[in-house]
C-alpha cells in the first residue's frame, strides 16, 4: 500500500502517457496527443484571435480537462477562489509561455509525447526546461514574489467557468449547424484530431488525473534544485513510460531525428523551452497547472490562461511562430524580447521582501 | 501553539516551502505555519517527511496549521 501511495504520482503519469497515445490512434496530430501550447494555439485561432488557416480547433480536450478537473476540485474541495497577486504581469507571462511554446512547438507534456514517439529533436527542447527553471530559481531565492493572494466573492469563481461553457457551446453550435464561426481548419495539424466525443472523455480522465496528482513538470525541476526532491519529476517519468509503450502497440513509435510537427534547430528548441521554462517558474507552475488552477477557482491562473491565448494569436498573427520549416527571423526577435521581459519581471519583483514572520 | 508563526496564505507555490526551508536553517525552535491552500500542505508535510522533521497538521476552517514540533 505504501508503495502504491508513494507511487500514485508514477501511476498517474503513465495513465496520461497512455491517454495521450491513444487520442493520437484515433487521429491528433502526431505526438500531440495532449499538448496545452499546441492546443490553446488552435482554440485561439479558432476564435479568430489568429487567421493561420492550419492551426484552427476547439480542443475539445482543454474542455474535458475543464469538466474532469473542475469537478474533481470540488469533490474534494479545492475550490476557493482567490486572485489579486499581480494578475496583469501574470498574463503578460502567459504571452511569454507562448514565445517560448510556439518557438519549440510544444508544452513539456508534449516534449515527451515528442520524445516518447521517437522525435529526438525533443531533446533540445527537454534540455531548455531545466534551464529555464533555473533561472527562475536563481530570482526565487533572492525573494521574487508577485505577493499573496486574496480570497475573492464567490460569483467570481464562476468567470472561468462561463468562459468554458461558452467554448463548449461553440464547439455543439459549430457540430450542430457547420456555422463559419468558430472556425475549424480543413487541413494541417488542426484538421486531425479524435472524434469529439473520445476527446471529451479522455480529456475529462487527464483533467482529474492532472488535478489529483498535482503534476507540473516545471515544479519539479524546481523542486530538484531548491530541495532535492523528486517527486514531481517522478510523474514525468510515468508519461514517457505510458507514452512509450502505449505508441510502442499501437505502431506509433517512429524513431527520427525531427518528427511530426517539429523543427530540428536544436538551439531555438533550447532557448524556447528555456524561456516557457522561465515564465512557468515566476508563475509558480506551467500551462498544464495554470489550467487546473484556474478550475480551483484561482483567477491569476485564470489571467495566465488568457494570456496565452493572446500569446498564441500575436506569435501567429505576425508571423513569428516556428513551423516544421523552421524559425521564422521575427521568431528568433520575439524570443529575445521574451528573454529581455522575463528577466525585467523577475528583477522587478525580487527587489521587495514583504515581512510575513511574526513572533521572536 | 508555539511563538513563531509563518503566515504563508495566499503565496503561490514554492514560497510556503521556502519559508519553511529558511526557518529550519534559521534554527530557533518550534514554529507554526498558517497555510490555506492544500497542494502547499501536500507540499510542506513531503519537504518535512524528507528532512526528517516531526510536525502536526491541523485543519482550522478554510486553512491548515502545521505545528513543527522539532
Amino acid at each position: 500500500m505504501s508503495f502504491l501511495r508513494q507511487n500514485l504520482i508514477l501511476l498517474g503519469g503513465v495513465a496520461v502517457g497512455l491517454i495521450g497515445a491513444v487520442l493520437v490512434k484515433f487521429g491528433n496530430p502526431a505526438n500531440m496527443g495532449i499538448c496545452f501550447v499546441c492546443f490553446y494555439r488552435d482554440m485561439a485561432g479558432s476564435l479568430g484571435l489568429h487567421l493561420n488557416p492550419l492551426v484552427q480547433y476547439l480542443r475539445p480536450e482543454i474542455i474535458g480537462i475543464f469538466l474532469g478537473s473542475f469537478l474533481a476540485a470540488q469533490v474534494f474541495k479545492d475550490f476557493s477562489p482567490r486572485g489579486g497577486s499581480g494578475p496583469a504581469v501574470r498574463f503578460l507571462l502567459g504571452i511569454l509561455i507562448m514565445v517560448g511554446g510556439l518557438t519549440f512547438l510544444g508544452c513539456p507534456i508534449r516534449a515527451i509525447y515528442r520524445l516518447a514517439g521517437g522525435d529526438l529533436s525533443a531533446l533540445g527542447g527537454l534540455l531548455g526546461i531545466p534551464f529555464g527553471a533555473y533561472l527562475g530559481m536563481v530570482f526565487l531565492t533572492r525573494g521574487y514574489n508577485l505577493g499573496p493572494t486574496r480570497p475573492l466573492p464567490t460569483w467570481l469563481a464562476w468567470l472561468p467557468v462561463v468562459f468554458f461553457t461558452v467554448l463548449l457551446l461553440l464547439l455543439f453550435v459549430k457540430l450542430g449547424w457547420y456555422t463559419d464561426y468558430p472556425f475549424f481548419s480543413v487541413k494541417g495539424p488542426g484538421s486531425q484530431h479524435a472524434p469529439v466525443i473520445i476527446s471529451l472523455a479522455l480529456g475529462m480522465a487527464a483533467g482529474v488525473l492532472f488535478q489529483r496528482i498535482r503534476l507540473c513538470l516545471s515544479g519539479g525541476f524546481r523542486d530538484v534544485f531548491l530541495f532535492n526532491d523528486f517527486h514531481l519529476l517522478k510523474g514525468f517519468l510515468g508519461i514517457l513510460i505510458g507514452a512509450f509503450v502505449g505508441n510502442l502497440l499501437l505502431g506509433q513509435f517512429k524513431p527520427a531525428l525531427v518528427g511530426p510537427v517539429a523543427h530540428g534547430n536544436f538551439v531555438g528548441n533550447f532557448l524556447g523551452m528555456g524561456l516557457l521554462g522561465f515564465a512557468a517558474i515566476l508563475l509558480g507552475g506551467c500551462p498544464m497547472r495554470q489550467l487546473i488552477m484556474t478550475w480551483e477557482a484561482n483567477l491569476d491562473s485564470f489571467m495566465a490562461i488568457l494570456g496565452m491565448f493572446i500569446g498564441a494569436g500575436i506569435m501567429h498573427r505576425l508571423g513569428l511562430a516556428a513551423s516544421p520549416a523552421g524559425i521564422p527571423l521575427g521568431g528568433w526577435v520575439a524570443l529575445a524580447l521574451g528573454y529581455g521581459v522575463a528577466f525585467t519581471i523577475a528583477w522587478g519583483f525580487s527587489q521587495a521582501r514583504a515581512a510575513v514572520r511574526e513572533g521572536a | 501553539m508555539s511563538d513563531i508563526i509563518i503566515d504563508c496564505r495566499g503565496l503561490s507555490c514554492p514560497l510556503p516551502v521556502m519559508r519553511v526551508k529558511e526557518e529550519l536553517e534559521r534554527d530557533q525552535g518550534p514554529f507554526t505555519l498558517v497555510v490555506d491552500a492544500a497542494i502547499c500542505v501536500e507540499n510542506i508535510s513531503r519537504f518535512l517527511n524528507y528532512k526528517g522533521v516531526p510536525f502536526k497538521v491541523t485543519a482550522k476552517g478554510g486553512q491548515t496549521l502545521i505545528e513543527v514540533t522539532l
